[in-house]
């Protein structure tokens, strides 16, 4: 890989890295139909690479989020027994799994994503901004798990953080707020990435040419994007991205169609 | 008390658990400039090694967050939590060496 590719993987990742801050959704879902499109990176040589920036992205925002006292960690923990088991298996299958299914299967998460993001414009209407967090307590461990196991699977199978299947989950079902439901999906994505990039590194699909820059944008970016986010129109971000990602899946849809997703 | 029915442990675990995230990524980002630095002025692999360990450091920080989460709850006497986590860690543990041995 050359310099001015490496560059361009910086700046790619910063830039997935601070809008994704932004708008609360980690950089793996437009990080790896890049690599996989224009980088032609074979998919699970993207999803390794987006594994490893989704656990430097966690990492470095959820040291924020646990400081201030946002981050339900008993929580975090109960369901990580969930999403490292499914994150697990799924890792161990993935390989095995036939590249097309796996595309399929990106693009119905893409487009789920995108369609949780406009729904979170919708609502961002009305909604104040919660400063204070509300006393809660948690219930329905059972749908918290199932729906932890669920999310695991797509973050090894995919190489996504799974946070739009988890973030609903707790709000909806579980009455955790919704800024603690973030802080806490947030701070689970380190774990369950980290499981399934074991697997990853283990079949050589972690390449150091494409992770090191890749994570030195992502890393930069989203410390930015966490600073801005209190300050930022979130809605325009928003917009953008769910732009982006119907773009991306138009792409890819293309792309298996025609053949060429290795 | 804080208002939210926190556990006695806490703050205490918020404060650890955020130190070892923050020493883990900032310290691992430190060692992938490092490397590229080497690797761009030095022959030889030294830079490649460098960036290596800082991708590894950077890869066990959530197990080292799982472990100082099972301390924390040990000294808490907080057997339930402590288990949990010790469950958690030992499916993380088993797929880094399914890892390691692939």
């Amino acid at each position: 890989m050359t310099l001015a590719y490496a560059l361009i993987l910086v700046l790619i990742g910063f830039l997935s890295g601070s809008l994704g801050a932004i708008v609360g959704l980690g950089g793996g879902i437009i990080i790896i139909p890049v690599l996989a499109l224009y980088f032609h990176l074979p998919f699970p040589q993207a999803i390794g690479a987006s594994l490893v920036s989704v656990i430097a992205t966690s990492t470095a925002t959820s040291s924020v989020h646990v400081e201030r006292h946002v981050t339900d960690m008993k929580l975090g923990m109960t369901l990580e027994l969930g999403t490292t088991i499914g994150a697990a298996i799924a890792a161990m299958v993935a390989h095995s799994v036939n590249r097309k299914i796996l595309g399929v299967l990106f693009i119905a998460f893409l487009l789920y994503s995108a369609l949780s993001l406009v729904r979170r414009a919708w609502a961002s209407r009305l909604e104040k901004t919660e400063t204070e967090v509300p006393a809660y307590t948690v219930r329905n461990y059972p749908i918290g798990l199932a729906a932890s196991l669920v999310a695991g699977a797509f973050s090894g199978l995919l190489g996504v953080g799974g946070g739009p299947i988890k973030v609903p989950v707790m709000y909806l079902f579980m009455g955790v707020p919704l800024r603690v439901a973030t802080a806490t999906s947030n701070f689970m994505i380190g774990v369950t990435a980290a499981t399934s990039a074991y697997i990853y590194y283990g079949h050589g699909d972690i390449r150091l040419d494409v992770v090191v820059p890749l994570v030195i944008g992502v890393f930069s970016g989203s410390m930015l994007g966490a600073r801005l986010a209190p300050s930022v129109r979130s809605v325009y971000v928003q917009f953008l991205l769910i732009g982006v990602m119907l773009f991306l899946a138009v792409q890819m849809a293309l792309r298996i169609a025609s053949g060429g997703l290795s | 008390m804080p208002p939210e029915k926190a556990s006695p442990s806490r703050n205490d675990a918020d404060h650890w658990v955020a130190v070892i995230l923050r020493v883990g990524a900032y310290g691992s980002v430190a060692l992938l400039l490092l490397g590229l630095l080497l690797w761009a002025a030095l022959p030889g692999l030294i830079g490649i090694q460098v960036m290596r360990v800082g991708v590894l450091v950077l890869m066990s920080t959530p197990a080292v967050r799982i472990v100082t989460l099972l301390f924390v709850y040990l000294r808490a006497r907080d057997w339930k939590y402590a288990l949990i986590s010790f469950v958690v860690l030992l499916i993380v543990l088993a797929s880094s060496l399914l890892g390691i041995n692939l």
